[in-house]
């Protein structure tokens, strides 16, 4: 262990500087890697939460109207949710904010709570005035008696469970409600809309005779509202694009380039450093293979050190509560994405010493 | 045995061309202990070099112990001067980042001796130069007299049958200088071919041979 640590550190500045390097390389990785099992947590989120047949309602009435309240009428298959831009006024959360209702609940809704239970589900009347929130927005609830509240419309909600899920934050900025447990005043303001996006979905059924159902029931309201239904087969656009760009993942990927360069025009300051060393090398009969091995060794045993100094830093600022901006999950991705990191370093800090020392002349290095 | 058959060597390309060596031809008889001497870019160094196997004549055949190595390959080269060939290079030599030990252990790494083995020759090595106590040291902080004697260890850990010296005293006081030479001729008196490039004359003529070198040529093959 001593000759290891002995052979890493005979060149001390440039072993520095190579650990530095790589230690933001390292950061730089997991950031990165960090973000990506974020959006990719993400996404698969927001796949869960698609129902397997779908159909998207987009209705535009004649009038202010509630044909919401009817709208399941008679439907037996599937879920009917308002979704798409429908926004409600929020007094602690400040000006509109983007909403979904429950309008109708044939089978399990395909929402993600952590605690609690959807509005409308309760095992009392529902006529008591449900919100879910996601955490984030939870945060902002104001306490009463130990119970937690939004204020919509001018109508106080009680919120009742908390929408989240464990790897993402899919769910941490919604707000739900069920149609069957909402004041007046929201009623009014949704009716006031006059444009309305319905999502039906169902992962048990076929949804046909449900939107027949649908489509009969807004008619039989306002017979000049303008119904337009398509199914939705994809899973939609990728929310992933969105979120990596969102958390910066490009000043992580050109952080790492500038690092893995930086590590070539070390290799060459290591180079101009060791000559002498090689020069000797070479004129004792060393083989170029070997000393191009030995260089390997040594780069690879920083490469290691600094790894593990990266882990310890990791895990000791986790200790004391300290911000890393990206959480160290052990999986294959997370190893083989190391695995590739270290890779390119190597590969980049190898180039220059593999090309000198085969064109070297001892000769003319140690000038016998 | 060394022998050099009309040894041409040139220096750069076009119209830059230098002839270093201009068709030497030498030999030295095993154990002999010789001098080149020759002013400042009279060749010996190039000379050292061809014979040490670390320079390739451009013209001329060289033969060690009846190999010819003018027509050796590269890799057999350097497998000819790790087994038989020992450098005291010039101002020393010696990896500036590694202890005396690390120095004179060089070559026996090279040659993929075990460990145990190496400890105890390079041991004794340093016992036999008188420089055990400065074993740990590494070349700033040693004298300079120290400094050749590990080069002489290293050159000499690995059995070599020839050894080269290019200006072995050249960077050491007189008392220093007459010690290393006093090395060098016990080591000769051991069996080993000494050859010394020197264009100090009190030295050359200590040698029992003076080889005498002038524009590539050899003027006076002692």
């Amino acid at each position: 262990m001593k000759s290891i640590f002995r052979n890493m550190f005979r060149y001390k500045l440039t072993a520095v500087f190579f650990i530095v390097a790589q230690l933001i390389v390292y950061t730089t990785v997991f950031g990165a890697l960090g973000i990506y099992n974020r959006a990719y947590d993400k996404e698969k989120d927001r796949l869960l939460s698609l129902y397997k047949n779908r159909i998207e309602l987009s209705v535009i009435t004649s009038k202010k109207v509630d044909f919401l309240t009817y709208l399941g009428n008679d439907v037996d298959t599937g879920n009917a949710v308002l979704a798409g831009k429908f926004s409600l006024g929020v007094q602690e959360l400040g000006g509109l904010n983007r909403c979904e209702m429950i309008l109708k609940t044939n089978e399990e809704l395909n929402y993600k709570l952590i605690s609690g239970r959807l509005p409308g589900q309760g095992d009392g009347a529902s006529s008591e005035r449900e919100i879910a929130v996601g955490r984030e927005k939870e945060k902002q609830a104001v306490v009463i008696d130990g119970k937690k509240y939004f204020t919509i419309e001018g109508e106080r909600y009680e919120i009742v469970g908390v929408l989240g899920s464990e790897k993402s934050d899919y769910w941490d900025y919604k707000i739900l409600l069920n149609i069957s447990c909402v004041g007046q005043n929201v009623m009014t303001a949704v009716m006031s809309m006059q444009e309305y996006s319905i999502e039906l979905g169902s992962n048990t059924g076929e949804l046909d005779a449900s939107y027949s159902k649908i489509y009969g029931n807004i008619r039989s309201v306002d017979e000049a509202s303008d119904i337009k239904a398509q199914k939705i087969n994809s899973a939609g656009e990728s929310t992933m694009e969105n979120t990596m760009a969102r958390e910066n993942m490009k000043v992580n990927i050109i952080a790492y380039i500038f690092c893995v360069l930086n590590c070539m025009i070390m290799s060459e300051f290591w180079i101009i450093q060791r000559r002498k060393e090689f020069a000797i090398k070479k004129a004792f009969g060393m083989k170029n293979i070997r000393i191009v091995r030995d260089i390997a060794v040594n780069v690879l045993e920083l490469s290691c050190f600094s790894l593990v100094l990266f882990l310890a830093g990791y895990i000791l600022l986790r200790l004391l509560n300290i911000s890393t901006g990206f959480d160290i999950v052990f999986s294959p991705v997370t190893v083989l994405a190391t695995i590739a990191a270290i890779a390119a370093v190597f590969l980049a800090t190898m180039i220059y010493p593999v090309y000198k020392i085969f064109k070297f002349n001892p000769v003319h290095q140690i000038g016998a | 045995m060394i022998k050099l058959d009309n040894i041409v060597k040139i220096y750069g390309i076009n119209t830059e061309k230098k002839r270093a060596l201009d068709g030497v031809s030498l030999e030295i008889a095993d154990g002999e202990l010789v001098s080149i001497i020759g002013p400042s870019g009279s060749g010996k160094s190039t000379l050292l070099n061809i014979i040490g196997c670390m320079d390739e004549a451009t013209e001329g055949k060289y033969f060690l112990d009846n190999t010819e190595i003018t027509s050796l390959s590269k890799s057999k080269i350097e497998d000819i001067r790790k087994d038989k060939i020992g450098f005291v290079f010039q101002h020393f030599a010696l990896m500036d980042y590694y202890t005396a030990y690390e120095n004179i252990e060089l070559p026996l790494l090279i040659k993929n001796v075990k460990r145990a083995n190496r400890k105890k020759m390079v041991n004794e090595q340093l016992e036999a130069m008188g420089i055990a106590d400065v074993k740990n040291n590494i070349p700033a902080k040693m004298s300079g007299g120290q400094r050749q004697r590990v080069a002489i260890a290293r050159a000499l850990i690995s059995g070599c049958s020839v050894l080269l010296a290019d200006e072995p005293t050249g960077a050491l006081d007189q008392a220093t200088g007459r010690e290393v030479l006093s090395l060098l001729k016990d080591i000769n008196k051991r069996g080993t071919t000494v050859i010394i490039v020197t264009h100090d004359m009190n030295i050359a003529a200590q040698t029992d041979r003076v080889i005498e070198i002038c524009d590539g040529k050899i003027v006076n093959n002692g």
